[in-house]
């Protein structure tokens, strides 16, 4: 592994670890669980990246992640005999795609505030908005499935 | 719902409710005590699932024979049988959040329970402790957000300029939110002014301090987006819950809106300042 690749995951782990610290407490996660919610969250976000620098496309790489993110957080959960949710919800904020999700909402705006739209706004709008569901659709899906599988516990 | 898939997760030794036998006074305090947790786990956020599971398990511990439970998106019905005799009850739940503490300390309960360690009497005061039990300091809570979007400045590529921006722009529009809850301001009015908040705060800060205002924004406003929501509908469908999931979607789905307007707004708003997102 590359000095390159190693430095992007290790910033990747250490700036999704603080996204969901900081969402764990606006969750009120207890704190003897902080520990499981960060691991989720690195785990769920460097797997993403790592499936990405791989050249899978956003939105499977962000199934990648989730699902490893389910598959965890049901363990955890198995482990600790605690609801999954404890250690999922914080962690999969990180995978949220807030920019696609902005960029949507700016070529929307500029596509209704334009008289006689090009087209090229019209495909943009509709590529940026196809992208964003994609992605939030593969973090529900990604967290959830894995519980179908090995829910045994209060999840 | 099986007694197997609701019970299946509780330990073994536990209390065979046929040996219990409740009088009609005793299984009133029981329904009352199941329908508790049960309110505080909707309000808490849990999913459909976990409340018809936890409230089964507690009130197999407590000597309820039978028990039927319908989660609603705004309160909760139990029917408990004991014998010959069944009891009703609905609890109305008007506020629904997240608070994953409070659900974890019902769950954490129901194996004592069920196990006889707990009795009822000690029950209603735990239960009474967990609900009001105090959230993190809103200064950690505030700064942690803060930090939050600090990070997802840097995921979404910024540097140390947007980082800077997002650290405070967060902290100041969870602040508000926190002002606004504690003053029972409609969520969606919360949200909207969050909202708003965040475009025009973070275009002003990214213009001072000369960093990208889409990072800034889009960093700032994920604090907004309402991912708990999201997940918990699609679990319920995946589930069968369609009442609640549908529920969820729709206030999920109002919420998107409110956050857009809000920021739609703030972007004409720059945009009269000369100032182009």
């Amino acid at each position: 592994m590359s000095a390159v690749i190693a430095r992007l995951y290790a910033e990747d782990a250490l700036w999704s670890g603080v996204v969901t610290v900081g969402f764990s407490l606006l969750f009120t996660v207890p704190r003897r669980y902080l520990g499981g919610c960060v691991i989720a969250g690195v785990v769920a976000h460097v797997a993403r990246t790592a499936a990405m620098q791989r050249g899978v496309p956003l939105e499977l790489a962000t199934l990648v992640g989730a699902t490893a993110l389910g598959v965890l957080s049901a363990l955890l959960a198995r482990r600790h005999a605690v609801p999954m949710s404890l250690f999922s919800m914080s962690a999969m904020i990180s995978l949220v795609p807030g920019t696609f999700a902005y960029r949507t909402m700016l070529a929307l705006i500029a596509l209704v505030s334009t008289p006689n739209p090009p087209v090229s706004l019209t495909t943009d709008v509709l590529v940026l908005a196809t992208r964003t569901g994609l992605v939030v659709g593969a973090i529900a899906v990604g967290v959830v499935s894995p519980s179908l599988f090995l829910d045994r516990g209060p999840a | 719902m099986s007694e197997r898939s609701l019970l299946g997760w509780i330990p073994q030794g536990t209390v065979d409710p046929r040996e219990v036998g409740l009088t009609r006074e005793e299984l009133r305090d029981a329904v009352d005590l199941v329908l508790w947790s049960g309110a505080i786990l909707l309000q808490s956020g849990a999913d459909t699932a976990l409340i018809e599971r936890t409230v089964a398990a507690l009130a197999k511990g407590l000597g309820v024979d039978a028990i039927d439970v319908l989660v609603s998106p705004n309160g909760l019905v139990i029917t408990t049988t004991e014998g010959d005799d069944f009891r009703t009850k609905l609890r109305r739940v008007p506020e629904l959040g997240v608070d994953l503490g409070k659900m974890a300390a019902v769950v954490e309960l129901a194996p004592r329970v069920m196990r006889g360690e707990t009795s009822r009497a000690a029950l209603r005061g735990e239960l009474a402790a967990i609900d009001r039990a105090a959230h993190y300091p809103r200064w950690a809570v505030a700064g942690g957000i803060g930090a939050a979007c600090a990070g997802f400045s840097q995921l979404f590529h910024g540097g140390p300029r947007e980082l800077g921006c997002t650290l405070v722009g967060g902290a100041v529009v969870m602040a508000l939110r926190q002002a606004l809850h504690k003053r029972h301001v409609n969520p969606y009015l919360m949200v909207l002014t969050a909202a708003l908040t965040t475009g025009v705060l973070l275009t002003a800060l990214a213009g001072l301090a000369r960093a990208s205002v889409t990072i800034c924004i889009s960093a700032t406003a994920v604090q907004l987006i309402p991912g708990v929501l999201f997940v918990h509908a699609a679990r319920d469908i995946i589930k069968g819950h369609l009442v609640t999931a549908v529920a969820r979607a729709t206030k999920a789905t109002a919420i998107v809106l409110a956050v857009a307007v809000g920021l739609a707004v703030s972007a004409a708003v720059a945009r009269l300042f000369g100032v182009s997102p």
